[in-house]
């Protein structure tokens, strides 16, 4: 899958045309900014800039889900910015020496130009700040960069003014608009910088006050209420452990489990039934789980017979223990259940000693899974459960429950 | 399990539970020293010189990556077993990277916190079943190239181990399951601490930084 070095994913995000220049800029270390202005220097050399894009296109694979993406971030490398400009400068010189050259009073302001242009851009890429402007302000060598930019835009200026090519007419309106802008910027930007700096630290102020309600409300509802319940039932030891056992659980998925929405992957559909049988049956069960896979319906049979041998480890095996383990990989999922409980001889056939019902044996088998059982009397009980995965498929299965 | 006397040294900013283990922890096991913060850990640790430390991961000022650095600056050979209330992936692997031999949570019971203690002070690496699972999890083999298969794939024996320690088998459990000898399986356990350790798979140097605590 990655063994390809020529072929690039494309971006979406951050993209301008198609995402060839983020999606190149990401794999090969470039700043994005000198990839989009060697395309733009390269588009006035004969095209040469539509060419070497749509070149990029072809080459590339279309955008990944954000969310499955893996592919490496190449850190962004001086040298390697450094080589994509002279590449560009290679090719330039090469239509420039076939003829189909727009000349160089209006190349090489231009190239000076875009270069000042993508200083100036790469300020605001490198420290990911809220607003340019703030960008501007407070980067680390934004000082630097803005007086080399500055310099390479008036230069660009500069040539547009003594170049021949250009009417005088033409050159009075480029240098009025840019001293225009000059003085506006040198009178009002500090004030901007400041107005920005100052939005962006009341925003921040609010999402940590914001953080701290939401916080205090859910600690609120849950753990206090729970303290004060454990404080009430002391004289009952197991009432206790139950209650501090749950609001444990609770406490920890809240702040360590992220926003995975229970039932909706098998991983968590199995963590949130163990609880929900700890609860009922007063037992602690242990959850591991290895990888995961969207529930499908043999994994729902599935999850009903696990819950089936957790149930039953909780109330036949006499221990008030048992841990769960789930592995998913390639196209199966794997569940063991298990107990260091009385255990049962196998050859005993009653329906309520086997590990679990006769009926739920029969529903797993019948969308392909498998039941074993292995047990004897004193030696506890491990229960294991499969099912394929069951994707979907693309004719429009439904999931049926 | 052996009868020796093992000499322990605690580390956890919250006193109460110091008190609590100390309480707990029997006639095998010797309480030579306690300490609640960084500071006081490395230099009590590298004066005492226990056989095993009880190491929280959760203390002010570093943490108890910042303990085991501070003391394998000064002695290198030390022992840490690490103890926890998270069971979150970046407390477990950051910890066991810095070099603990170990991971328990806080929720164990005394006599297998006391079987702990001896096992690793034998030389022996400790494995919850939750390390196991996560240890399947990040070297499970991605299409990706691994750059050191010896430090960065699991052999497939050693696969087998994980999965019996993530399914809550003992050591011994495991060693009947798979035929095979306790030491054995212990020598398998040991190697897969030292790949968690030593690795470069991404799973495991980018895992906390992709992760984001409320």
């Amino acid at each position: 899958m990655d063994g390809d070095a020529i072929t690039f994913p494309r971006r979406d995000e951050g993209r301008v045309v198609a995402g060839v220049a983020a999606g190149f800029s990401r794999r090969h270390g470039v700043d994005v900014a000198v990839v989009r202005g060697a395309l733009v220097v390269l588009t006035f050399a004969a095209g040469i800039g539509l060419v070497v894009y749509a070149a990029g296109s072809l080459l590339s694979r279309p955008s990944p889900d954000p969310r499955l993406d893996d592919e490496p971030t190449m850190p962004v490398d001086v040298r390697r910015n450094a080589a994509v400009v002279l590449i560009t400068l290679g090719l330039l010189s090469i239509v420039r020496s076939t003829g189909l050259w727009l000349g160089d009073q209006v190349m090489v302001p231009l190239g000076v130009l875009v270069a000042g242009v993508v200083v100036l851009a790469m300020v605001r890429t490198d420290d990911g700040a809220s607003t340019p402007l703030s960008a501007l302000i407070a980067g680390r060598h934004a000082r630097a960069r803005i007086t080399v930019g500055a310099v390479l835009v008036s230069l660009g200026l500069l040539a547009v003014g003594v170049g021949n090519a250009v009417s005088s007419t033409v050159r009075v309106g480029v240098f009025a608009a840019a001293v225009s802008i000059l003085g506006i910027a040198m009178l009002v930007g500090p004030w901007i910088a400041g107005l920005a700096q100052a939005a962006a630290e009341e925003h921040r102020q609010r999402i940590r006050s914001e953080e701290r309600e939401a916080m205090a409300a859910h600690l609120h509802d849950s753990v206090l209420q729970t303290l004060a319940l454990i404080q009430r039932s002391a004289d009952d030891p197991r009432r206790t452990a139950a209650l501090a056992r749950q609001q444990e659980h609770e406490l920890r998925s809240w702040l360590y489990g992220g926003d995975a929405a229970s039932d909706a992957t098998l991983a968590s559909a199995v963590t949130g039934m163990a609880r929900d049988v700890e609860q009922r049956h007063d037992v602690r069960i242990e959850v591991v789980t290895v990888g995961d896979a969207p529930m499908t319906e043999p994994l729902q049979a599935l999850l009903a017979a696990a819950r089936e041998a957790c149930v039953n480890a909780a109330t036949h095996s006499g221990e008030t223990s048992a841990s769960v383990y789930l592995e998913v990989a390639g196209d199966t999922a794997q569940v063991f259940v298990r107990d260091r409980g009385v255990g049962f001889d196998p050859a005993d056939t009653a329906t309520d000693r086997m590990g679990i019902a006769q009926s739920m044996v029969g529903r797993l088998e019948r969308v392909g899974g498998a039941v074993r059982i292995h047990t004897s009397p004193g030696n506890g009980t491990e229960v294991e459960m499969s099912a394929p995965l069951g994707r979907a498929d693309a004719a429009g299965g439904k999931v049926v429950s | 399990m052996s009868a020796t006397v093992v000499q322990v040294f605690l580390v956890d900013d919250h006193a109460l539970f110091r008190a609590g283990v100390r309480a707990e922890l029997g006639d095998t096991v010797e309480v030579v020293g306690e300490a609640g913060t960084v500071a006081d850990a490395v230099t009590g640790i590298v004066r005492t010189r226990p056989q095993v430390v009880l190491l929280d991961v959760h203390l002010p000022d570093g943490g108890g990556r910042a303990v085991i650095e501070g003391v394998h600056r000064a002695w290198p050979e030390c022992v840490f077993l690490a103890l926890s209330v998270s069971d979150a992936a970046d407390d477990v692997v950051a910890v066991i990277r810095a070099g603990a031999r170990g991971y328990v949570t806080k929720t164990i019971q005394p006599d297998d916190l006391v079987d702990a203690i001896h096992r690793v002070h034998e030389g022996d690496a400790v494995f919850s079943p939750r390390l196991a699972g996560f240890v399947l999890d990040a070297f499970s083999g991605h299409a990706a190239p691994v750059a050191d298969p010896e430090l960065d794939l699991l052999t497939p024996r050693e696969q087998d181990v994980m999965r019996l320690i993530a399914r809550g088998y003992t050591y011994r459990e495991s060693a009947t399951h798979l035929h095979l000898s306790v030491k054995t399986v212990e020598t398998h356990v040991s190697a897969v601490l030292r790949k968690l350790q030593l690795s470069n798979r991404r799973e495991l140097t980018s895992w906390a930084s992709e992760r984001r605590l409320l």
